[in-house]
């Protein structure tokens, strides 16, 4: 079990060591510098500049900086708004950003799972019909696309929720159930076909005819195995949520750290693009690491692999 | 005696019609692999359905732009933000106008043609009106708090009034006096242009990198699939964008991003098919003929798992309009003002409120496709491998 965690974790330094590495040569590699811009600068201030910012030293000089940075959580200043680091982006951007994944975070568990399971349990059933219609319509269709739908129905027509801006608790309401929609979906079909999986095992009929209550057969036989399968997408969930973010925070104007990052990419502030690619990743990797300790406690046969 | 039996016979045992001499065989038409799957596609309502909405978008994308006899970047700015439906409004004298919501009077034709603008006489700013001078009459625009009144001389609203197509732009016209529905058509080229090649080239890529991993096997085997893990835990969405960033934007580049970042799936799923077929006895026969592990690879391996790459494949096309509409719409895709289905996203989120179909239209013809390539994709997965029914 100690090696299954080592190993996942070694893994996770590698990627983030990759991530990093590649993030800071592409960077370097975009021609021309940070300060090329329309207006030609006069060479004496380019060079002030550069001198500044370390950008005079040689690449791999910079790019251990830049690491040793990252280390101890440093990303360095912005290159476009003078006097602004990336740090405090971060900072800002944050808590809105926060609230709005943990917000959809609590409707994707809250609905998707249950969505779900009654799904299986209800085969061919209206219920069930309703169910999957919804979720096929919410997987297929992209989080940009059913936000302006929604946005379209809910603020436009019927002027029930502010089209944008996070004044009030209401400002969330409506780009958290955007972001969280596909994933919502996603998963309740998933927890759906696994469901329906586990029902059919033999062990189930064995818990059936020990005399088990159904509700027991179903919460600690039928659940518990049909988590495995969901666990393991949560990964491909964290990454909708993060790319999801960047666009329902842009169509929203919450003030968050996908905003930020379409801003940083629309005004090539290097730096910033990189500070927050590489956030972006950290926090998916480790997310992915978090996932991957969670499976260890639903699927106990893992440890017995790992040995 | 035996006369009477064989007369007796006859009459029992009457010769069968001719249609029914092969009531008692249990096979029915042999049908081969394809045939099979062809038949049991076409038995898929929601597939035939799929395939049909497929073909029509792409006749509209590739000849539309050609029928409208407009052009994707043609400006009209006088003709901005024109809605695909507008209101006629007759007066009296048989003058028709067209009253647009940015508080601008237009002449009309009553069978929705939208002509000149009408220049406003004088405005009266404090009784909030716009004074309007048409044929000697007087018309007042007025835009009090209680909405956007046009008014003839006696105060009053103009006797006549209906809601027509608008016959200029069918579709409308974007926040520059564009056409929407040679943009939309455009795009849909554009997108799915893009959609293809980067499914062709995941194609490419993946066959070719899962092959070589599955078929050699060992280090090599172990070697190749620790890159494709670890390039898979990096989130692909990341990763296109910096490599949009870095290569900037533009319809080659979108391209070449989502090529790059989208094989991994392919290339894990041939590797997977490749491993399971390459111990069978064919390929064992193959090889000690001296048959290289190119051509192995090539001519048995892949003939006998096209099946799931298929599959993927039809899978990963709405994913790629996906991608690019993405991409698009934050700013790092299409280089405008080309069009995409996700550059008029871009551009219509910013007037939905004042103009929606310039948002609705790209969402809708997103979504349509997006679901006819997924039901497809299902209905050709259930086809090709009846098993792996969910």
């Amino acid at each position: 079990m100690l090696n299954y965690i080592l190993k996942r974790f070694t893994m996770m330094l590698i990627t983030l060591f990759i991530i990093i590495t590649a993030t800071f040569f592409l960077m370097q590699a975009i021609p021309g510098g940070p300060f090329s811009f329309d207006r030609v600068l006069p060479p004496s201030v380019k060079e002030a500049l550069e001198a500044k910012y370390n950008l005079d030293k040689p690449v791999i000089e910079q790019y251990f900086d830049y690491l040793l940075g990252i280390i101890h959580f440093d990303f360095g200043p912005s290159y476009v708004y003078f006097g602004q680091t990336v740090n405090e982006m971060m900072a800002d951007g944050w808590p809105a950003s926060a609230k709005l994944a943990g917000a959809a975070t609590i409707l994707i568990i809250l609905l998707g799972l249950p969505m779900g399971i009654m799904a299986a349990l209800y085969r061919n059933k209206p219920a069930d019909r309703i169910t999957m219609v919804i979720s096929t319509v919410g997987v297929v269709v992209p989080s940009f696309v059913m936000a302006t739908f929604l946005l379209y129905f809910f603020s436009i027509k019927v002027e029930l929720l502010p089209t944008f801006g996070v004044e009030s608790y209401k400002g969330y309401i409506l780009p958290a159930v955007c972001l969280a929609i596909g994933p919502v979906c996603g998963i309740a079909r998933l927890a759906r076909s696994s469901m329906l999986d586990t029902l059919s095992q033999d062990y189930m009929r064995t818990a059936e005819s020990k005399g088990l209550s159904r509700s027991r057969i179903i919460m600690v036989h039928g659940l518990r195995n049909s988590l495995i399968p969901v666990t393991t997408s949560l990964g491909m969930i964290f990454a909708a949520l993060l790319s999801g973010t960047f666009v329902i925070e842009k169509i929203f104007a919450v003030p968050g750290l996908g905003r930020y990052f379409v801003f940083s990419i629309t005004n090539r502030d290097y730096t910033a693009v990189m500070g927050l690619t590489i956030l972006s990743s950290a926090i998916m990797v480790v997310a992915v690491f978090i996932i991957d300790m969670i499976y260890l406690f639903i699927d106990p046969r893992i440890k017995l692999y790992e040995n | 005696m035996i006369g009477i039996q064989h007369e007796q016979l006859v009459k029992d045992w009457t010769p069968l019609p001719q249609e029914d001499k092969y009531a008692e065989t249990t096979t029915g038409i042999t049908l081969s692999y394809w045939q099979d799957v062809r038949r049991r596609l076409f038995r898929n309502k929601v597939a035939v359905a799929s395939i049909f909405v497929i073909i029509m978008i792409m006749l509209a994308s590739i000849f539309g732009p050609l029928l409208t006899g407009k052009s994707y970047d043609a400006q009209q700015l006088a003709l901005r933000n024109m809605p695909p439906r507008i209101e006629i409004q007759t007066a009296k004298d048989g003058t028709n106008f067209y009253v647009h919501p940015d508080l601008k009077v237009f002449l009309a034709e009553d069978n929705g043609y939208v002509r000149e603008e009408l220049a406003p006489l004088s405005a009266n700013l404090s009784d909030k009106m716009f004074i309007f001078e048409h044929n000697g009459n007087l018309y007042y625009l007025s835009f009090s708090s209680d909405g956007l009144k046009y008014l003839d001389e006696d105060q009053q609203p103009l006797p006549q009034r209906k809601t027509t197509w608008n016959k200029n732009y069918l579709l409308g016209t974007d926040s520059i006096g564009r056409d929407m529905l040679t943009r939309l058509l455009y795009g849909g080229r554009i997108s799915l242009l893009v959609a293809f090649i980067v499914t062709i080239s995941t194609m490419l890529i993946g066959v070719i990198y899962g092959g070589i991993s599955g078929y050699y096997g060992g280090n090599t085997d172990i070697l190749m699939m620790r890159v494709v893990e670890i390039l898979m835990a990096i989130p692909s969405i990341i990763y296109i964008i910096l490599l949009m960033v870095y290569l900037g934007q533009g319809v080659y580049n979108i391209l070449i991003a989502l090529a790059l970042t989208s094989w991994l799936g392919m290339a894990q799923l041939v590797r997977g098919q490749v491993l399971g077929l390459k111990e069978q006895e064919f390929v064992l026969a193959a090889k000690s003929v001296g048959i290289s592990p190119f051509k192995i690879i090539l001519n048995h391996l892949l003939p006998n798992s096209i099946g799931p790459i298929i599959v993927s494949a039809t899978l990963s096309i709405p994913g790629a309009i996906a991608g690019e509409a993405f991409m698009s719409f934050i700013g790092l895709g299409v280089r405008p003002p080309m069009p995409s289905w996700g550059i008029l996203s871009n551009e219509g989120i910013n007037a939905i409120r004042t103009s929606p179909y310039q948002i609705l239209l790209p969402s809708i013809a997103i979504s349509l496709t997006m679901f006819a390539f997924n039901f497809l994709g299902d209905g050709l997965r259930d086809a090709l491998d009846p098993k792996l029914r969910v």
